[in-house]
């Protein structure tokens, strides 16, 4: 029986290619989308669970919060790790963490900048339990200057040769023993780390202080019988026993009074498995998702397979019209409802197989350019994917179901001695259909207005003013490689005709985070330490970035006194409640006098998400090396100009490699999740409107053949076709037009939401909503247009004949 | 083998009962060969869906072979029809996916009959009407006198007891018509009960007995007796929900 099924079906599909084709590409376009996201949350899902005991592993994180600072840190003291051993028994493991900066290694001729370089406590590989391939996990940061390191950097510095006991140098002033080489790590990991060096007698390590000095990562597991809400209570006793009268006697005050006034510092369990989604504080170890997008994407893919489902059962419950007949027949020679139902379903089975199996080759053809995990940098292997299949077969079932029973049961409905008769078997207008496809319209409409939203509100950010030039500044990293030698290198610079400045610093504009720094105003009438963001520069940094003055000067080589002082922004003056601050003092949180030199106009150091913090510019001297280099360059030849600075850095730098970048494209990364958005946004909305576009079209070639004899009729009395393809058209542009109505109210009251995160943002005005309106208009009047011309001119002759 | 009681179908909607049989009895004794006539919408075709089961009258009671149909569930009324039931219709209706020899096995696929007998029950068919040349074409690469022929054939596949005809050579040309009225004559000569709607005087002679049908109602052989009233009655409206 069921080859007879299938059989029928496959003729079907083939004599009626141009309906197939439509329903399958429409249907296979919509899973293939869904099956890209499902993927990618999976893999969002995923994170740091292969660490085996992963569901018992916690990191510590920090909340502070006084006067009108808040801090939440994923970052502790030093001595919180040892504390929390020692009084906390139900705690199996603890160690500690720091990163201080990318080390230049060398091993004989190979020498490489590495950026994944942490120290840690040796109890590291017992909390973070990686398989070792060579070496012991439990001994292998003993000494000193041992290091442990991953397979691929044992690759690329040793080659095939044994790593175990060869020595890779530091910055040319200290050697490691390679004591263990660890497997890779996976990218679903939130902590990516290639070495792992012992503290030894770091003097960081060693600071007394509970509350303050927030430096160190803690991560511990716990035992399997205690709670993370236990574990909870009893760290919180613990910041009532050490930290609480520490911070008392820092802010002269008693706790109690403190907590009076909206003070709290507290110690909070943060479950491994939660951080890449869940966890956004300062000093995270890179950048983490959110969950939040996990939820919209989560979204997106319910309403695009609702969608591709919709038109599914569209197309199916139109051509019912066609198959009426065969209903009509089988029903005649013997057939129970029951076996019409499944002679349905395994031909809507039969379907939705080969739309599966298009869409698995589609996510694999279109996953590059979707873009989901551009941030870890591998193209989402869709076919090597171990959760494909029971993916496919949970969407298999799932979307056989939805989109087979209606139309199933629709079809085995019929009556025989009516459809044999030729008595037209549905209503011209079935609600249903109609209310379908105006959701599916308005799934469209709200995406469309989406993405114009956030591609303005990008534009927005990218060409407001933000009160620095950000143009022809050359960024050259890691220049403290440089050491001493950086002066020379600098002066070399400045000789160049096209180099008109050259800047050190610490941070940039544009960097996901800056230090910070307390600092109180003796001359306010309630003096409160406030957090400062901190940032070290050079006298020429305000010349290389085109600050403006708003006030007293920028710092000045020939005066040594400078040192000491900084300059502030608007915003600082404002928190602070200084007026007019140039030539006041600031007091510091170890008590000393800070004198202000200069107050620079606010400008966005930060993405224009945030609104602008304080912030203290501190002077490091003329001889200071930092890390960034920032050189501005007036050339129209750009291409030479990098050769002669390069040159430069070739004959200062003995054999490190010259690693730049411009500063405008550095910059870029700070929107880097917008755009990506804007990008991700634009892919589905044209991806949902070409669903809704060629479930229109189906529709609109079945309703123009039912209304074949009517527009016949209209014709013989008379009826133009402009006439006769308003009449049709009008039909659609109604669901269009209805869709809208439900569309612009949800995507208002979304979009508002998204741009309230933003700080500073674009006005909601008509604009978008009106041009996504247009867009699907056009776009769908484009889609029928070919239809009702077509059935507009036809010969009534033609039409009427047959009756 | 037949009796109906009182049979009466009506479409209704809110403000009219149209109807299109009215309190029709009748008698069919096994191996006969009935002709129903009358001209269009006389309610012909409907009388014949009643009879096959494949609609409802809305009163009146139709047993089967001593079986009340009209108490029956649609579980049942399909088993009926399923073994005792073969259906011909003006447009052959043959199923325009399925090749001959698929069309002629559809209806015992249905009847659950095992492969082997299918495969021979199948292959007596087509030997029999002389298709067994064409039993891999499709409906659509043959001519109207062989779809007719394909469709008497698998009417005649599952040895029913009545064979329901519904204008089954209106689309055929003279000779075309004639082969199948004689095909007809033959299965009754073997004890098939047939029961045909026509308009030919033809067509009826091949027949034993013929009943005519007016505006829904039966007249019984003559044709003068009109019941006055009800010129309206006879027209079909479009789709209505049934019942009432």
């Amino acid at each position: 029986m069921i080859q007879n099924y299938l059989k029928t079906a496959w003729r079907n599909i083939v004599r009626h290619k141009g309906y197939s084709l439509i329903t399958i590409a429409g249907f296979a376009l919509g899973l293939a989308c869904c099956l890209m996201i499902m993927l990618y949350i999976l893999d969002e899902m995923s994170y740091d669970r292969f660490y085996p005991n992963a569901g018992r592993t916690v990191r510590i994180d920090v909340d502070a919060s006084w006067a009108d600072n808040t801090a939440s840190m994923a970052t502790t003291s030093a001595p919180l790790a040892a504390l929390i051993r020692r009084e906390i028994p139900e705690v199996e493991a603890v160690t500690r963490f720091r990163y201080y900066g990318a080390p230049v290694l060398r091993h004989g001729e190979k020498c490489f900048s590495e950026e994944r370089f942490f120290f840690a406590d040796p109890t590291f590989f017992d909390v973070f339990s990686v398989p070792f391939i060579q070496g012991d996990p439990r001994h292998a940061l003993a000494q000193p200057n041992a290091v442990a390191i991953s397979l691929s950097m044992a690759r690329k510095y040793f080659g095939s040769a044994e790593a175990l006991g060869k020595v890779l140098t530091a910055d040319n002033r200290q050697d490691y023993i390679v004591s263990g080489v660890f497997a890779d790590l996976p990218p679903q990991t939130h902590f990516h780390y290639d070495f792992i060096a012992p503290f030894g007698n770091r003097r960081d390590t060693q600071v007394d202080s509970y509350a303050t000095n927030n430096n160190f990562s803690t991560y511990l597991r716990l035992r399997p019988d205690i709670t993370i809400t236990r574990f909870a209570a009893k760290l919180d006793r613990l910041v009532q026993t050490f930290a609480h009268p520490e911070l008392e006697k820092l802010f002269g005050n008693s706790w109690a009074k403190l907590a009076q006034g909206g003070a709290y510092f507290r110690w909070l369990p943060r479950r491994l498995t939660d951080i890449h989604l869940r966890s956004h504080r300062d000093f995270e170890i890179e950048t983490n998702s959110d969950i939040r997008y996990v939820y919209v994407f989560s979204l997106i893919a319910f309403a695009i397979f609702v969608l591709a489902c919709v038109n599914f059962i569209n197309l199916t419950t139109a051509r019912a019209t066609t198959r009426a007949r065969e209903v009509g027949i089988r029903k005649s020679i013997g057939s129970s409802r029951g076996e019409l139902v499944r002679q349905f379903f395994s031909e809507i089975l039969l379907l939705v197989f080969l739309a599966v199996l298009i869409a698995v080759v589609l996510a694999q053809l279109l996953s590059p350019y979707l873009d989901l995990s551009a941030e870890k940098g591998v193209p989402t292997a869709v076919l090597a994917n171990r959760s494909l299949l029971p993916l496919l077969g949970g969407l298999l079932l799932l979307s056989s179901l939805l989109a087979g029973a209606y139309p199933a049961f629709l079809l085995s409905s019929f009556k025989p001695a009516a459809v044999l008769k030729g008595d037209p078997v549905m209503s011209k207008k079935s609600t249903l259909r109609g209310l379908l496809v105006v959701l599916q319209f308005s799934v469209s409409i709200i995406m469309i207005i989406g993405t114009l939203v956030v591609s303005r509100q990008l534009r927005f950010m990218q060409d407001r003013d933000l009160g620095f030039g950000k143009e022809q500044v050359l960024v050259i990293r890691k220049a403290n490689d440089l050491g001493k030698g950086v002066r020379a290198f600098k002066q070399e610079l400045l000789a160049r005709p096209d180099v008109v400045s050259v800047s050190s610093a610490s941070h940039l504009m544009g960097d996901p985070e800056f230090g910070d720094e307390l600092y109180k105003n003796p001359d306010a009438p309630a003096a409160q330490l406030m957090k400062l963001q901190r940032l070290f520069c050079d006298e020429n940094f305000a010349r290389v970035f085109q600050l403006r003055l708003a006030g007293g000067r920028f710092f000045d080589k020939s005066r040594p006194a400078d040192r000491k002082g900084i300059v502030i922004n608007e915003a600082a003056a404002r928190a602070l409640g200084m007026s007019d601050p140039a030539g006041k003092q600031l007091i510091s949180m170890g008590g000393e006098r800070i004198p202000v030199l200069g107050v620079v106009k606010d400008f966005h150091f930060q993405s224009l998400r945030q609104r602008i913090l304080p912030m203290a510019i501190n002077y490091w001297g003329e001889d200071a090396f930092g890390p960034l280099l920032a050189v501005r360059i007036a050339t129209p030849d750009m291409r030479q100009a990098l050769a002669g600075i390069r040159r430069i850095w070739e004959r200062h730098s003995r054999g490190q490699s010259f690693d730049f970048q411009f500063f405008d494209d550095r910059f870029a990364r700070v929107y880097a999740a917008e755009s990506r958005l804007s990008g991700q946004l634009l892919a589905f909305s044209i991806l949902a409107i070409v669903i809704a576009c060629l479930g229109l079209l189906g529709l609109s070639i079945f309703i123009v053949r039912q209304r074949t004899k009517e527009i016949g009729i209209r014709k013989v009395l008379g009826a133009s076709m402009t006439r006769i393809s308003w009449l049709l058209s009008g039909e659609f542009l109604k669901h269009v037009l209805l869709a809208s109505v439900i569309a612009c109210p949800i995507a208002y009251f979304l979009m508002k939401r998204w741009l309230g995160d933003f700080a500073f943002r674009i006005g909601l005005d008509a604009g978008p909503f009106a041009l996504a309106v247009l867009i699907t208009l056009g776009v769908s009047l484009a889609t029928i247009g070919v239809q009702v011309v077509r059935a507009a001119r036809a010969n009534p002759v033609d039409s009427l004949r047959y009756e | 083998m037949i009796r109906l009681r009182g049979i009466t179908k009506y479409y209704a909607n809110a403000f009219v009962k149209t109807f299109v049989l009215r309190n029709i009895d009748l008698d069919v004794k096994e191996g006969e060969f009935l002709t129903i006539m009358g001209p269009s919408g006389a309610g012909k075709s409907t009388l014949l869906y009643i009879l096959g089961m494949l609609d409802e009258a809305c009163e009146g009671e139709y047993f089967f072979c001593g079986q009340a149909v009209h108490e029956l569930n649609e579980k049942k009324r399909t088993q009926l029809h399923q073994q005792d039931i073969g259906f011909v219709f003006q447009s052959y209706h043959l199923i325009d996916e399925l090749t001959v020899y698929e069309n002629l096995e559809t209806p015992l696929l249905y009847k659950k009959v095992k492969p082997d007998e299918r495969k021979s029950l199948v292959a007596d068919a087509l030997d029999r009407f002389h298709i067994v040349a064409k039993k891999d074409l499709f409906p659509s690469q043959l001519s109207g006198g062989q779809q007719q022929l394909v469709a008497v054939a698998r009417a005649v596949i599952i040895q029913p007891k009545l064979i329901l005809a519904d204008e089954p050579t209106g689309n055929l040309n003279s000779q075309q018509g004639e082969e199948i009225m004689e095909l007809f004559k033959k299965l009754n000569a073997k004890g098939t009960t047939i029961i045909q709607v026509t308009h030919s005087e033809r067509n009826a002679s091949y027949s034993d007995r013929v009943i005519h049908l007016l505006d829904g109602w039966m007249i019984n052989g003559e044709k003068s007796a009109l019941p006055g009233e009800h010129r309206e009655s006879g027209k079909r409206k479009k789709k209505y929900p049934e019942g009432t």
